[in-house]
């Protein structure tokens, strides 16, 4: 009975996977066949436009996201505080994006033009946060108790132990940050045009407006620059289970 | 360096509600070797991280007693100072992944010792562990060492800080048995340099290393003294039985 069961279960996970590799590429073969190679142009300006922007969210969310998860990691003794932070920042890790986007949109007669970039940096925080507590938990924990023997005080364990051992995962959360960023449609699309709206947001617009050869070619813009991010941020930092050799 | 007259007066320790230790008194006289020899869970190691507060990093953790360093009450002392004062080594041999003369500098970088000075401190360290003339590169990683080069590795980063006192915890235990030799030898050669408090694997290995020994079991000090007098007439019924069992 468990050998047929197993034999089941492999033979669905083959079916599951031809099935999402055959959506994905009917997906792209629709994309590619729609976009135009007069809309390239409109892409590289999109991109340009984007960079900056998302760039601006990342170094603005870094700041909070670092101080939350080393809090949560390092400095906050098991308890209920440190508990009901990590609730704290789960909670706003599920927070639609739609919702922070609406968020921006009250926020932007006041902010102008930069609530994009706050929008995008709130939308962004809590995952980062997340994402960098994971990887400030790697270090050994007898590379920490070492240290701390030989007098290292709980700044000197950060900057000297934790912090060395975290750095490659530092970058692969910021790019894998950068990527979901890129995608992030939704917050935008609820802020003013005026604001000025990064390739996500441009989109949405051009497919409203009945241009999808314009929007074709930004979705793949998207789709590329996003890819590329992760397969990169996956390079610098491969899971331990992932063998290359 | 100088060595320090290490005191645990009176010391009972507990893990939450769990009592660890009770009322154990314990004296190592400046530059000897005292060896604590007991069966596993005795409390051995919890000593030794009270020794020099690590224990207190547990919030579980709670203590009673005093810990005397030359008299003075470690209570006192920053905790990090007492640190560098009174070093630690552990059972596994935990190098950082950095080079190896990185490795014996890093306390003396923390403790924000200049580079001329931690120079020769690391070149004296790595000499007394006999490790100098054996890595002539000392930019390699400490990674590419084997296990015993690695535990000697450590315990010359904590000489490199002239600790008072030295604490080794099991400090062969994961050693091949020629490994262990060559610490033992170590530790032995640091006799009149600075007061040692080791967790000794087996009653044998306290025989070949220590001035004085002591036995704890289940948390309570059985018996202590020169390590002839309790190896050859143990006073204590119970140290009779834990050395006739190590040496069928």
């Amino acid at each position: 009975m468990t050998r047929w069961l197993g034999v089941l279960v492999h033979l669905w996970g083959w079916a599951s996977l031809v099935v999402v590799v055959t959506v994905l590429a009917a997906g792209l073969g629709v994309l590619v066949a729609t976009a135009a190679p007069g809309a390239l142009p409109l892409l590289g300006g999109s991109i340009l436009h984007t960079g900056p922007v998302v760039l601006a969210a990342v170094l603005l969310a870094a700041p909070f996201a670092v101080t939350t998860a080393v809090a949560l990691d390092q400095v906050l003794p098991a308890g209920n505080l440190r508990d009901a932070l990590g609730l704290l920042v789960a909670a706003l890790d599920g927070v639609p994006a739609l919702v922070v986007g609406v968020v921006g949109a009250v926020l932007a007669p006041a902010l102008g033009p930069a609530v994009v970039i706050v929008v995008l940096a709130l939308a962004i925080a809590p995952s980062l946060t997340v994402a960098l507590a994971a990887v400030l938990d790697r270090a050994e924990p007898e590379e920490r108790l070492a240290a701390q023997a030989l007098g290292a005080t709980p700044l000197q364990v950060l900057l000297f132990v934790v912090g060395p051992a975290s750095a490659k995962g530092f970058a692969a959360a910021g790019l894998r940050a950068l990527a979901r960023l890129v995608g992030i449609a939704a917050p935008l699309v609820v802020l003013s045009p005026e604001a000025g709206l990064p390739i996500a947001g441009d989109i949405v617009h051009r497919a409203a407006s009945g241009d999808l050869a314009a929007a074709a070619t930004l979705a793949l813009g998207v789709l590329a620059l996003a890819t590329a991010l992760r397969v990169l941020s996956t390079l610098i930092d491969r899971p331990d289970s992932w063998s290359m050799q | 360096m100088s060595s320090a007259r290490l005191r645990l007066a009176g010391i009972s320790a507990w893990y939450g509600s769990n009592q660890v230790l009770a009322d154990i008194e314990l004296t190592v006289e400046p530059g000897t070797v005292l060896a604590l020899m007991g069966p596993p869970n005795a409390g051995k190691s919890t000593v030794l991280k009270i020794a020099n507060r690590l224990a207190e990093l547990d919030p579980s953790f709670k203590v009673d007693g005093r810990v005397l360093l030359d008299g003075q009450d470690t209570a006192e002392v920053d905790p990090t100072a007492l640190r560098r004062q009174v070093g630690m080594v552990f059972e596994r041999p935990t190098a950082f992944p950095r080079s190896v003369a990185d490795n014996v500098a890093f306390g003396l970088v923390l403790a924000g010792i200049g580079p001329g000075e931690r120079a020769r401190r690391v070149e004296q360290a790595l000499r007394k562990v006999g490790l100098w003339d054996e890595i002539p590169d000392r930019s390699v990683s400490a990674d590419s060492l084997g296990a015993g080069q690695r535990q000697l590795l450590c315990i010359a980063r904590a000489l490199a800080l002239q600790p008072r006192a030295l604490l080794l915890d099991e400090p062969t235990r994961w050693l091949h048995p020629a490994d262990a030799t060559r610490v033992e030898s170590v530790v032995r050669s640091l006799r009149g340099q600075v007061t040692v408090l080791i967790s000794a694997v087996d009653a044998s290995q306290a025989g070949r290393v220590a001035d004085t020994v002591a036995l704890l079991d289940q948390g309570r000090l059985v018996e202590q003294g020169p390590t002839g007098d309790i190896f050859t007439n143990p006073r204590e019924p119970a140290t009779q039985a834990y050395l006739s069992r190590r040496f069928r």
